[in-house]
C-alpha cells in the first residue's frame, strides 16, 4: 500500500483498534487474562474461580487493585468473616478458615499494624470459634481474636427506610479498614445469605426482633456499615437447609472467590451463583434504591480469572 | 519427730487433692475441645457411698463407680484415711478453723449427736433398697461440687443458675459451723465418713472408741425410715414434664441413678440444665432439667454425658445423641408472628440445626397488604426438642415455639 490518505489511514486505525476495544469490555470468559486488561476503568468486581482458596483470595484481590488500595501503613484492619455456627469448614456454615487467614496475610503485608477477627455467634461462641477453625488460624497469623462484649455496642442513629437505629460494634465504627468476608449461603427467610446480611454479626439487641422486617433493616443496616473490601466466600456454598446445614450433601464446591467494593453488586454478582438475579432479592432490590450500589450486572466491569 | 513428720505429709496430701480437686473442677468445661479428659467427676467415681446407694437404687452395678473400692480395700489398712489425707471438703473445713472462733457449747453438743452419721448413713441404705436416691443430701463430694457449680461458679461467669441462693446459704452455713466447732459436719452428718468407720473396723486398723449404736436407736430409725422415705414418691404428678438432659432413661430409672452433683450443669456449654426443685415431685429435688428459654442443647455437644458419675446419663457417641428426642418442639400459633400478625419471621427455622431441618415452612398470601408471609411448622419425627428455636424466637416473653416432653404412646 502507498499514498494512504490520512483519512483512510484513520478508517483503518479505528477498526483495528475497536476489535480490542470491544474484547476488553464484554465479559468473555474464554480470553486470556491479559486482554480483559486492556481497558483501564474501574474493576467493580473481581471473580476468581478453580484454584485453592489462598491463591483465589490473592488473585481476587489483586485484580481489584491489590490490598495496598485498601489497606494503609499502620492502620487498624477489622476483618469480619461469618464464624456464627457451631460446624465445622466442610459444613460451609462459616467463611472458609483459608481465605481468612489469607486476608490476615495481605493485611499485615500491605503494613496494618492491626487486625482484629471476631463476629457475634448464633451458636455458642467458643464451640463456634474452635469448631469454624477460623480462630487457631486467626491468632496464628497474627490477628486479635476476641468475644463480643456487651458493653462495646454503641447505638447509632441509622436513619433508614425502616431502621431508625440500632446498636453496632464499637470496633467497626472505629477502625480504619473494615473487611467484610462472608460465606455464601442459602437462607430461607432472606433468600441467600451474602455481604450485606454478614453486618447482623456486629448488631447488638435483640437479633430475633431484626428478623421481623428483615429485607428492609438488612437494607437500611448498610447505611451505617460501610466497608472497604467485600471478598464473599464461594468456595464451598450451602444450596439448601441454609444458613444452619449439616449434611454434607447440601454444600457444594464452586471454588470461586468474589471481591468487590461495591455490596449491592457484589450481592447482586453473587446471587447468580445460586440461579437468582439480584433484583429477586428484596434486601438488594432495597439497597440499591437507597443508592448503596449498583444492582444491574451488565453495567458492571468485572474482571475474571480462570485459574485452571 | 515421727508424729511432726506424719502431719507434715497429711497437710501435703490435703493440699495435693484440694489443689487436684479444684483444678478438675474448672477443667469440667468446655476447654475447645469435644472431650473432656480429666473431669472431676474422677472425686465422685472414687466415692464408695456413691456405689454403694446408686448401685442398690438402680438395681444395676454402677461400673463407672468401681474405682472406689480400692478406697475401702485400703481403709482396711489405713483406716478413715479418707478423711483426713484426701476428702477436699474436709480440708477446706480444716483451713477455715480459727481457735478464736470455738465454741465449746457447739463441740459439747457435736460429741453428744456424734453417731447421728451412723443413722444417716442408714437412712441412705433404707431409701436405696426403696429405689430412692438420698445420697445427695450429705455426701461430702457432691455437696462440694454442687455448690460450687450453683453458687460460686456464677462469681467467675456468665452462667446463671436457679436455687443458687438456697444452695449457697447450706454450704456457707456449713462453713461457718465448722468455724465454731471443728469438722461438726464431717464428725455430726459425714455418711461417708460413718461408712469408712464401719469398713475400717472391720480392717486390721482399729481405732479406739467403738461403735456402739444402740439396738433401740436402730430400731426407731429403720421404722421411721421405712414409712418416711416412701412419702417422698407419693406425689400425684407423675407426668413428668420436665425435660431431662439427652442420655437419660424413663424418669423414675433417671432419678435412681441421678446423685444431683450437678456437673453436668457446670459443663453445659449454654447454661441450659438448671436444678429441679419441686417440678418432678420432692425426690427430683437438684436434679437437671433443660430451661429451654435460657439456653438449649448444642447440636454437637455431648458433654453431658461425659462427665456423669454414675451414667444417669449415658455417654452417648455424638451420632446417637444427635438422635436422641429430648422433647418436641411446639408451636403456639396465637403468639408466632406470621400466624398471628401476618409479619415475616422464621428465626425458629433459621436456627434448626438438624441437617434436613426438623422447621420447615408453607408460603401463604397475605390478602392485608399483598405480602406472602412464611408459616413454619414442625416435622415431628425430625425434631429432637433440642430447644433452640424456643431460646431465639423473638416473641417478648414466654416463646412462641416451645419444646414439651414428648407423650408419645409406646404402642
Amino acid at each position: 500500500m502507498n499514498n494512504v490518505t490520512r483519512r483512510e489511514f484513520l478508517k483503518i486505525m479505528g477498526t483495528m483498534g475497536t476489535v480490542p476495544f470491544i474484547m476488553g469490555t464484554v465479559p468473555i470468559r474464554n480470553y486470556p487474562l491479559f486482554l480483559t486488561k486492556l481497558d483501564d476503568k474501574k474493576v467493580d468486581i473481581a471473580v476468581a474461580r478453580f484454584s485453592n482458596p489462598e491463591t483465589l483470595t490473592r488473585k481476587a484481590v489483586e485484580l481489584l487493585g491489590g490490598m495496598k488500595k485498601f489497606v494503609s501503613k499502620n492502620s487498624v484492619v477489622v476483618i469480619k468473616p461469618n464464624i456464627g455456627w457451631d460446624r465445622v469448614p466442610e459444613q460451609a456454615a462459616n467463611t472458609n478458615p483459608s481465605v481468612v487467614e489469607t486476608l490476615i496475610k495481605m493485611c499485615f503485608d500491605a503494613g496494618a499494624k492491626k487486625v482484629k477477627v471476631f463476629d457475634r455467634t448464633c451458636n455458642d461462641p467458643r464451640r463456634s470459634y474452635v469448631n469454624s477453625g477460623i480462630e487457631k488460624i486467626a491468632k496464628e497469623n497474627g490477628a486479635e481474636v476476641f468475644n463480643i462484649e456487651d458493653k462495646n455496642f454503641v447505638k447509632v442513629n441509622i436513619n433508614g427506610e425502616a431502621l431508625k437505629s440500632w446498636t453496632i460494634y464499637k470496633d467497626v465504627l472505629e477502625c480504619d479498614t473494615l473487611i467484610n468476608v462472608p460465606v455464601a449461603k442459602h437462607h430461607s427467610s432472606a433468600t441467600l445469605t451474602l455481604s450485606m446480611k454478614n453486618w447482623m454479626g456486629v448488631i447488638g439487641g435483640n437479633r430475633g426482633r431484626f428478623h421481623l422486617d428483615l429485607h428492609r433493616y438488612i437494607a437500611d443496616l448498610s447505611l451505617a456499615i460501610k466497608p472497604k473490601l467485600i471478598i464473599i466466600d464461594a468456595v464451598r456454598v450451602l444450596v439448601r437447609n441454609g444458613p444452619t446445614g449439616g449434611n454434607l450433601e447440601d454444600v457444594k464446591q464452586l471454588n470461586t472467590v468474589i471481591a468487590s467494593a461495591d455490596p449491592v453488586a457484589a450481592d447482586s454478582y453473587a446471587a447468580i451463583l445460586f440461579g437468582k438475579k439480584g433484583e429477586e432479592i428484596d434486601y438488594i432490590k432495597y439497597a440499591h434504591k437507597l443508592g448503596l450500589g449498583e444492582i444491574k450486572i451488565n453495567k458492571l466491569n468485572i474482571s475474571y480469572a480462570d485459574l485452571k | 519427730m515421727q508424729i511432726l513428720n506424719k502431719n507434715l505429709l497429711k497437710k501435703l496430701s490435703q493440699i495435693f487433692f484440694l489443689g487436684l480437686f479444684i483444678l478438675l473442677f474448672i477443667n469440667t468445661s468446655y476447654q475447645g475441645e469435644n472431650i473432656i479428659k480429666y473431669p472431676v467427676n474422677i472425686f465422685l467415681r472414687f466415692d464408695p457411698l456413691v456405689f454403694l446407694t446408686t448401685t442398690i437404687s438402680s438395681r444395676e452395678f454402677i461400673t463407672l463407680a468401681l474405682p472406689s473400692l480400692i478406697l475401702v480395700f485400703l481403709s482396711l489398712f489405713l483406716g478413715r484415711f479418707f478423711c483426713w489425707w484426701i476428702c477436699p471438703l474436709g480440708t477446706i473445713f480444716d483451713f477455715l478453723s480459727n481457735k478464736k472462733f470455738i465454741n465449746y457449747k457447739l463441740i459439747t453438743f457435736m460429741n453428744k449427736i456424734k453417731k447421728l452419721r451412723f443413722y444417716i448413713l442408714i437412712i441412705f441404705l433404707i431409701g436405696s433398697i426403696l429405689s430412692i436416691n438420698l445420697i445427695w443430701l450429705f455426701d461430702p463430694i457432691v455437696l462440694l461440687i454442687r455448690s460450687l457449680t450453683l453458687s460460686i461458679t456464677p462469681f467467675f461467669s456468665k452462667y446463671l443458675f436457679d436455687l443458687a441462693f438456697l444452695t449457697g446459704l447450706i454450704f456457707v452455713s456449713i462453713l461457718l459451723v465448722n468455724l465454731f466447732s471443728k469438722r461438726f459436719w464431717c464428725i455430726s452428718f459425714c455418711p461417708l465418713g460413718a461408712l469408712y468407720s464401719l469398713t475400717s473396723k472391720f480392717g486390721i486398723k482399729r481405732k479406739s472408741g467403738k461403735i456402739d449404736l444402740e439396738k433401740r436407736s436402730l430400731l426407731l430409725t429403720t421404722a421411721s425410715s421405712l414409712i418416711l422415705v416412701p412419702m417422698l414418691k407419693f406425689g400425684s404428678n407423675k407426668n413428668f414434664d420436665v425435660l431431662r438432659p439427652p442420655g437419660t432413661k424413663e424418669e423414675e430409672e433417671f432419678l435412681e441413678k441421678c446423685i444431683r452433683c450437678g456437673e453436668c450443669m457446670k459443663v453445659c456449654p449454654t447454661n441450659a440444665l438448671q436444678p429441679t426443685f419441686l417440678e418432678s415431685g420432692i425426690n427430683g429435688i437438684y436434679s437437671p432439667k433443660f430451661f429451654m428459654r435460657h439456653g438449649y442443647c448444642e447440636y454437637n455437644c455431648n458433654l453431658c454425658g461425659q462427665v456423669c458419675p454414675t451414667g444417669a446419663i449415658a455417654n452417648l457417641p455424638l451420632p446417637e445423641k444427635q438422635k436422641y428426642v429430648i422433647g418436641l418442639a411446639i408451636i403456639d400459633k396465637n403468639r408466632c408472628y406470621p400466624y398471628k400478625e401476618k409479619i415475616n419471621c422464621l428465626v425458629c427455622e433459621e436456627h434448626c440445626p438438624t441437617p434436613d431441618k426438623a422447621i420447615k415452612f408453607e408460603f401463604q398470601f397475605s390478602k392485608k397488604d399483598g405480602k406472602i408471609i412464611k408459616l413454619p411448622y414442625v416435622i415431628e419425627n425430625l425434631c429432637i426438642g433440642c430447644g433452640v428455636c424456643e431460646t431465639k424466637c423473638p416473641v417478648p416473653g414466654q416463646s412462641a415455639i416451645i419444646v414439651e416432653k414428648s407423650q408419645k404412646e409406646e404402642l
